[in-house]
């Protein structure tokens, strides 16, 4: 919100001006919570996006945030790397260990297949996976079989990541932000561009959110894991 | 009309070391009337690119003409390598006066006049409607009001964080001073005792719309004292004073200067002095011989015109800024176990990468936050690193 929203057009000059520029930004859409719409940023991506340099990444874990964090200080250009306030669980492989541990390495600009599954695929941004996660957690229990895909480099969705997202029957994304102007959007644009399609149910923060805690807030927009895997499970 | 002196084609560490950089106390009698006659041209310029153009913003231009020669001619930037690291920053932060900005960068050496007056406002020329970098000479790409003092005082943070010697000198309108960016730049250039950054006003009293207290009653020397800058008051368009204030500006040891230089919008043509008329518009054509003979400059319009009707003039070359030398150091893994917030995970791989890169030639890292250390995880840095 103070580092983006409040001062985009110098964000702005700064990419007309080919800075390197790294803004941190620990708080993020409805996740701030208690502080209420004011403060709750749902815009980053759409602002920053409406530059042609910035880069907006929204880590999905610690493990990855540090990463990024690493990648960003060290390459050239502007970034803005999007974080939130909440406690997250490290995201776990199938296999129960640290997804973006060792062994992972960040690649800006590509998806990270977090499970594998057919049909539907349910692709989260950023600090949204460890929803996403419980989400599919539920599925899995209750015998629906989907994917779970992790995007935190919106700005530039690699054709490839695309393509394989056009090839499941559903995509639902899911998003702390404006769901108007976010990934689901983005993701949208980039596959007619490829003169592809899916069927897309876009999950995102839809109305300036209350004052409460994060859980009770992501409930209230249907953006918690029970209202997703009630929504998935009833994709015919 | 000089170009390049014999001397400064010379070494380069001599043009920088012996006198540029406003070292001596006294603007000398040859370079005062050197700057005398460019001022003149350059005026001359200003109107011929605007009326060629048919817009642009030859007011302004006029009266911060004088200051732009004294800075593009005597502080320590060279026509030759414009992006040389060491270069003192010349931010032009009223980016509306290009045409000034461009008559003086030409008359100190950078590029031909006639390519800028030709190539003023056309599509595909470097010379843009508001200054850029696609010009030689230009440090930033301004045009919004407001904003060019805080650049200026990120360059002069950066020079005290990494210990070079470089000076910025923001210029910017007076009509300018409304924007409130420009109050909290001014605080944390005398929070961090920025020395090392001298901004200097176009004080000519007026804006698009008229007097500037008409618009916006404001007081504006005694804001930036209240602020804790020192502050000069000139003649802007007296030579001597001017590179006086630069000078003292240059010679204050614990905080920011501000120069308040009184000036004429349209100065040197007297059917243009003073009218706010001429803040965004150029000399009407059949004025246009009467204002050229005025400053007693060549009318070579013709010749201009037929110039600019070959097209756009080619873009510069400029070189590559470099790559950012940053070791991203160890990665930090988190157990499956762990349940923390990304924004620590933040603040913690930030004190690594400056652990890693602590003593690194060429390494400096400046971390700023909006008053809430704690929440947004900087506190662990600004701790170890005050
Ligand atoms: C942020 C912003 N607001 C408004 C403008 C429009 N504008 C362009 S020049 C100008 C007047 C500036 O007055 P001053 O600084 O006194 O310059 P001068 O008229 O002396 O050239 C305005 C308001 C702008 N460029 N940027």
């Amino acid at each position: 919100m103070f580092a983006v929203a409040e001062t985009y057009n110098q964000a702005r000059l700064n990419d007309i001006n080919h800075s390197n520029m790294k803004i941190f930004c620990t708080h993020c859409g409805v996740d701030v919570g208690e502080d209420g719409k004011t403060h709750q940023s749902i815009d980053y991506f759409a602002l920053l996006n409406s530059t042609f340099g910035w880069k907006v990444i929204t880590p999905a874990d610690p493990n990855q945030t540090d990463r990024i964090v690493r990648y960003a200080l060290s390459t050239p250009g502007n970034f803005a790397v999007i974080m939130g306030r909440s406690k997250l669980p490290t995201v776990t492989g199938s296999n129960g260990t640290p997804f973006f541990g060792e062994g992972y390495e960040y690649k800006y600009g590509r998806m990270d297949i977090i499970r594998e599954g057919e049909e539907v695929a349910l692709v989260c941004a950023g600090n949204m996976l460890s929803i996403g996660l419980e989400t599919w957690n539920k599925l899995n229990e209750s015998g629906k079989k989907s994917s779970l895909i992790s995007i935190s480099d919106w700005s530039d969705l690699h054709p490839e990541d695309v393509k394989s997202m056009a090839d499941f029957k559903h995509l639902v994304t899911l998003e702390d932000h404006n769901v108007k102007t976010g990934l689901g959007t983005a993701i949208a644009s980039a596959m007619m561009e490829q003169s592809l399609s899916t069927h897309l149910v876009k999950r995102g923060v839809s109305e300036y959110a209350s004052s409460g805690k994060p859980p009770d807030l992501y409930k209230s927009l249907g953006l918690d894991a029970d209202s997703v895997a009630n929504l998935i499970k009833s994709l015919k | 009309m000089q170009q390049i002196s014999a001397e400064e084609k010379g070494s380069k560490t001599a043009m920088f070391d012996n006198w540029r950089g406003f070292k001596s106390p006294e603007l000398s009698k040859e370079w005062h009337d050197k700057l005398t006659e460019m001022a003149r041209e350059a005026r001359g310029n200003i109107i011929k690119m605007t009326s060629l153009a048919a817009s642009g913003h030859p007011g302004g231009s006029m009266s911060s003409i004088d200051i732009y020669l004294t800075l593009y001619n005597m502080a320590r930037v060279s026509p030759h390598e414009p992006w040389r690291d060491d270069r003192d920053r010349i931010i032009i932060s009223h980016g509306h006066t290009s045409p000034g900005a461009y008559s003086a960068l030409a008359a100190a050496g950078y590029f031909d006049a006639e390519t800028a007056i030709a190539g003023f406002r056309q599509a595909g020329s470097p010379f843009e409607g508001h200054v850029e970098q696609s010009v030689p000479g230009i440090e930033w790409d301004t045009g919004n009001l407001g904003q060019g003092l805080a650049v200026g005082i990120g360059k002069a943070i950066y020079a005290q964080l990494s210990g070079q010697n470089f000076h910025t000198f923001v210029c910017m309108g007076d009509g300018e001073q409304q924007k409130g960016q420009i109050s909290e730049s001014r605080r944390i250039a005398v929070k961090y005792g920025l020395k090392n950054v001298t901004a200097i006003i176009d004080y000519n009293k007026l804006q698009i719309s008229g007097n500037i207290d008409d618009v916006m009653p404001q007081n504006i020397a005694a804001e930036w004292e209240a602020d804790g800058w020192n502050l000069i008051s000139i003649d802007g368009h007296d030579l001597n004073q001017i590179y006086q204030a630069l000078h003292a500006a240059t010679q204050i040891a614990d905080r920011p200067t501000v120069i308040v230089a009184t000036t004429v919008m349209g100065k040197g043509v007297s059917f243009m002095e003073n009218k706010a008329g001429f803040h965004g518009a150029p000399v009407k054509p059949d004025d246009l011989p009467r204002a050229l003979a005025e400053l007693g400059v060549v009318n070579n319009m013709d010749e201009l015109i037929a110039k600019r009707a070959q097209g756009a003039p080619p873009e510069f070359n400029r070189p590559d800024s470099g790559k950012i030398k940053v070791i991203s150091g160890t990665p930090i893994t988190y157990g499956a176990e762990v349940k923390t917030d990304n924004r620590s995970a933040f603040g913690n791989a930030l004190l690594s990468v400056a652990d890693a890169n602590l003593g690194q030639k060429d390494f400096s890292i400046g971390v700023f936050d909006c008053d809430l250390a704690g929440s947004v995880k900087t506190a662990g840095f600004a701790s170890k690193y005050p």
